[in-house]
């Protein structure tokens, strides 16, 4: 059977299955939304965040954003970052990453533990440059990010929004890319305002809709911590295919 | 007050002495109680098996047996739970038949129930000097959501020593025919419970389920176990 | 073949029962402890089973909804019928894509209609990257359990396997092994040329499709191999984006007591102009493989509702006994005793319905509310009423029975005949008090317990002697 044929097989199944039915609409579903305030929405984001094995660190204004970044960097040792070009991670300027890369590193970031998740991508960064290679995905051609962020120890992205009561950020594909940075490096870092964190689900989605993003976006994807399996006796193991460290850096202050 | 007992078959034929125990609980309690002979059986096996007509025609002559009687009491969840909430849909909606059915099953009450919200009592003058565990029937538990009665009846009774049955509210491998057709599932099931049971020291595992008991029961003897299984009612009858 | 007797292999491993019973146990515990932190639950268990009955009301709409938006968006909406359309759909696609290996996350659909072995049989290579799946893949077995398909391994099998497999030095760790699977799945992430994903759910006012993961390797799938495709079974179709507040507040605390799995990705057709990344093509498969005829069925359309979180399979009882395999099908556990007679109703076990106590443990814990019991007394009378593909094992006998019964509870004097043939018969099996062997085909019962004697007189005996059962 063809499949135009097919199609009028199963809607033709479909509507004879339901003929006569009456089904009551299921209406909008009243959330508990208890009022809080920003400070109460950070301090909600970065427990639950961290609860889910994700480093979550709040900076104020840009200049502190850079130098929280510059330390996971400086500290991850990697000879090639990634970062992606959404839309409010290019006011940094990728090359001050690397000039800003002798300032100490900050001691938040978590312990590299290569050894038990075998995972060891790519060469190590020995050569003077604490950073390696900062490369903007925004300056490559199309074909190559996907291989640009396989070789790479660091991805840097933005993202969109951020839910509190899941310790969730929301990375939104498009124009701004995000998607394979966020996924192939070992390490993701990812930069979210304050102003864009939202309590819960309920609200996470009407942001969505309310900017129109799964219109404009082909992968919006929610990210909770790294990943993780525990397929074997329910054992947990961090670090599977996706990430193995995520690190946020929520910025206050911004406009 | 005076209630109409629904003996169940089980009882009648294996376990006269429950429907003894519950007697004499109504005897201290001061209430009145009748039998009305022509009852025989709730049609649960049939229903469970999926012959709606057999059960159907076993529910009509229930219905009929118990047309006459106020408050129904009977010493088992699984009894009262088909009655109360399958016998009525046995019969065509909108029929006298329905109707009747639902008039009779909206009296019908499982024994520990009919202590505790009927009757308002929960200490009927029980003294019974030994450690107890007790385990949650299905279908009382979820199909009539008793819990909290068998408990505050245990809790009452002089000298007993109640101690918490762990999955107290995991099934215990009967299932009516599911015993026979897949014995093998059924003792899994069952020795589970019963290994629970023991962990906890009890001498007796306490349900208000006949079908529950005769299965952990048969097993206790099977295995020469260091366990007895009692009904509720048993528990409350000792003085 | 019984149940009975297919489930012995299971019931007589130790090892394994010991291993269902603690992951599932753990898994209810962390179900329990998310369900905690959520005072709107029950709440939510009925707006998800409005919903569902909603969108299965209007189903067609829908569909046709969800089509038109996901070619806007520059995907393309196939429809199969069943399954051998579903593996010519996929197959055509690969074909017309120069793809000789494709890379799997997991998709129940997969297993349905039989994926793996038909693009195998077509000259694909095919590999499973969730890492459950990637070790029944390996040891060549068939998922036990719908969130965790290996459950049944321990990590000493694991272990064992892949030294066997691939010749590595012998490790139990999970960690390593896991990292031994990103290692090989990584490169192959890369250069197939196709992914296969399924769908956790579908939304029809926007054209996406959500994939709800934790290893990161749905999203590698989706987003690496120049062509991915969607499995879909209709039924998953869901109105409004709003509604996925509901589904993914429900579905990993139920499934896995996570308040939100690692990664939840909304997929809107292809990559688009300025994407640097992401597949060129996205086809969506609407799969029907009997749900059409569920849908039909008023008892069984209910059982469309599912959301696959296997919260079911981890509480019942049976399941925890005897395991996923016993099942005889894709689908294990409660719901797998209503999705098999449904969907594979030639192929799956006849008595599938009856191996229940019916004990209701799994509606309890259903996120959308199917009354799970009451499905299966369906099954059962028409399994009894002989409506069935397959023969039920002993129907006659047991219709016989149980009429018989019936005659004999239809009236207290049948029944006084019938109490006293009972007693005669009990005797005359009776050893010491006992009845240590009841005969064919009630043997059942004595094959693991003892079955006592009647007493010597019936409770209705002992209360007409005298009082005449009356007490005032």
């Amino acid at each position: 059977m063809d499949e135009e044929s097919s199609r009028d097989t199963v809607l033709a199944g479909v509507r004879r299955a339901n003929a006569g039915r009456q089904a009551e609409g299921a209406g909008p579903f009243a959330w508990p939304a208890p009022p809080l305030s920003v400070t109460a929405l950070v301090d909600l984001f970065v427990a639950r965040a961290e609860g889910a094995q994700a480093s979550a660190s709040v900076v104020s204004g840009f200049a502190e954003a850079r130098q929280r970044v510059a330390g996971i960097l400086a500290k991850a040792a990697v000879s090639q970052t990634v970062v992606s070009d959404d839309a409010w991670c290019s006011p940094w300027d990728v090359s001050q990453l690397s000039r800003e890369n002798r300032s100490r590193p900050e001691n938040d970031s978590r312990p590299e533990d290569h050894s038990r998740t075998g995972f060891d991508d790519g060469p190590r960064n020995h050569s003077g440059s604490d950073f390696g290679d900062v490369i903007a995905s925004a300056k490559q051609s199309d074909g190559s990010v996907t291989m640009i962020a396989k070789a790479s120890g660091v991805g840097i992205t933005s993202a969109a929004y951020g839910i509190a009561d899941t310790g969730t950020i929301v990375v939104c594909s498009g124009e701004a890319g995000g998607r394979a940075e966020s996924l192939l490096p070992p390490v993701h870092v990812a930069l979210l305002k304050a102003t864009d964190l939202v309590p819960g689900l309920p609200d996470l989605f009407a942001a969505l809709n309310r900017d129109r993003r799964f219109g404009q976006s082909s992968a919006v994807t929610f990210i909770t911590g790294p990943s993780r399996t525990a397929d074997i006796e329910l054992t947990l193991t961090i670090g599977v295919h996706g990430p193995r460290q995520l690190f946020i850096v929520l910025v206050k202050d911004i406009p | 007050m005076r209630v109409s007992i629904f003996i169940t078959c089980l009882v009648d034929e294996f376990h006269p002495e429950v429907g003894q125990a519950m007697l004499a609980v109504l005897d201290r309690l001061g209430i009145g109680y009748d039998f009305p002979r022509g009852q025989t059986c709730c049609g649960q096996p049939a229903f469970n098996s999926g012959c709606r007509a057999e059960a159907t025609r076993i529910a009509r002559h229930f219905v009929t047996a118990f047309a006459g009687s106020g408050t129904i009491v009977a010493p088992s969840g699984s009894c009262a739970e088909m009655v109360k909430k399958h016998v009525p849909s046995l019969f065509a909606e909108g029929s006298h038949e329905r109707e009747e059915a639902e008039a009779v099953a909206e009296r019908v009450r499982e024994f520990s129930d009919f202590l505790v919200n009927v009757v308002k009592v929960v200490d009927v003058g029980a003294r019974f000097p030994h450690r107890l565990t007790y385990h949650d029937s299905c279908h009382l538990l979820r199909g009539l959501g008793i819990r909290r009665e068998p408990r505050a009846l245990l809790a009452a009774v002089r000298e007993a020593s109640v101690v918490d049955l762990p999955s107290s509210d995991s099934c215990c491998g009967f299932g009516g025919t599911f015993a026979v057709k897949y014995p093998a599932i059924s003792g899994e099931m069952g020795r589970e419970k019963l290994q629970h049971a023991m962990q906890t020291g009890a001498e007796y595992l306490v349900a208000c389920d006949t079908g529950c008991l005769m299965h952990l029961r048969g097993m206790i003897a099977r295995h020469d176990l260091p366990l007895r299984a009692l009904h509720l009612v048993e528990v409350l009858a000792q003085t | 073949m019984s149940i009975d007797v297919t489930s012995r292999p299971a019931l007589d491993d130790d090892r394994l029962r010991g291993l269902l019973r603690a992951v599932t146990t753990r898994l209810m515990e962390k179900r329990s402890a998310a369900i905690a932190g959520v005072p709107e639950w029950e709440r939510l268990r009925d707006q998800a089973r409005a919903i569902k009955r909603e969108a299965l009301a209007h189903l067609d709409r829908l569909l046709i909804e969800f089509e038109r938006r996901v070619t806007e968006n520059g995907g393309t909406v196939h429809w199969a019928a069943d399954a051998g359309e579903a593996c010519r759909v996929v197959e055509r696609i690969a074909a017309a894509n120069q793809v000789r290996r494709v890379v799997k996350s997991k998709s129940m659909m997969s297993e349905e209609i039989g994926l793996n072995t038909f693009l195998e049989q077509a000259g694909l290579k095919v590999v499973e990257t969730d890492f459950g799946e990637y070790i029944i893949q390996v040891a060549g077995e068939r998922p036990s359990h719908i969130i965790a398909p290996a459950i049944h391994k321990s990590r000493a099998d694991v272990g064992r396997l892949f030294t066997e497999k691939f010749g590595t030095p012998y490790t139990d760790e999970p960690g390593q092994l896991a990292a031994y699977a990103r290692g090989v799945l990584r490169d192959e992430f890369c250069n197939a040329r196709m992914g296969i994903s399924g769908a956790n759910f579908a939304v029809a006012a926007t054209g996406t499709i959500v994939i709800v993961e934790n290893e990161g390797n749905a999203r590698m799938c989706t987003t690496l191999p120049p062509v991915h495709v969607a499995l879909m079974g209709i039924e998953k179709v869901v109105p409004a984006i709003e509604d996925l507040a509901v589904f993914l507040t429900l579905l990993p605390r139920n499934a896995t007591g996570q308040a939100m799995t690692s990664y939840v990705s909304f997929i809107t057709g292809p990559r688009r102009k300025g994407d640097r990344s992401g597949p060129e093509q996205l086809h969506v498969v609407l799969i029907d493989n009997g749900r059409t005829r569920m849908l039909g069925d008023p008892v069984l359309r209910d059982v469309l509702a599912c959301i696959r979180c296997g919260a079911c399979q981890n509480t019942c009882p049976v399941y925890r006994s005897i395991g996923g395999h016993s099942y005889g099908g894709v689908y294990a556990g409660p719901i797998g005793s209503l999705l098999g007679p449904g969907l594979e109703p030639r192929t799956s076990p006849p008595d599938l319905p009856f191996v229940s106590t019916l004990c209701g443990a799994c509606a309890d814990v259903c996120p959308v509310k199917i009354d799970i019991p009451g499905a299966l007394l369906y099954l059962r009378q028409r399994a009894m009423a002989g409506r069935t593909a397959k023969r039920l094992p002993h129907r006659r006998a047991w219709e016989i029975g149980l009429r018989a019964w019936a005659f004999a509870m239809a009236g207290p004097r049948r029944y006084s005949v019938a109490s006293r043939a009972l007693r005669l018969l009990l005797r005359a099996f009776a050893r010491d008090g006992r009845v240590p062997r009841l005969p064919a085909p009630l043997d059942g019962w004595t094959q693991v317990r003892d079955f006592p004697m009647p007493a010597r007189e019936t409770f209705r005996q002992v209360i007409g002697r005298g009082s005449n059962g009356r007490r005032e």
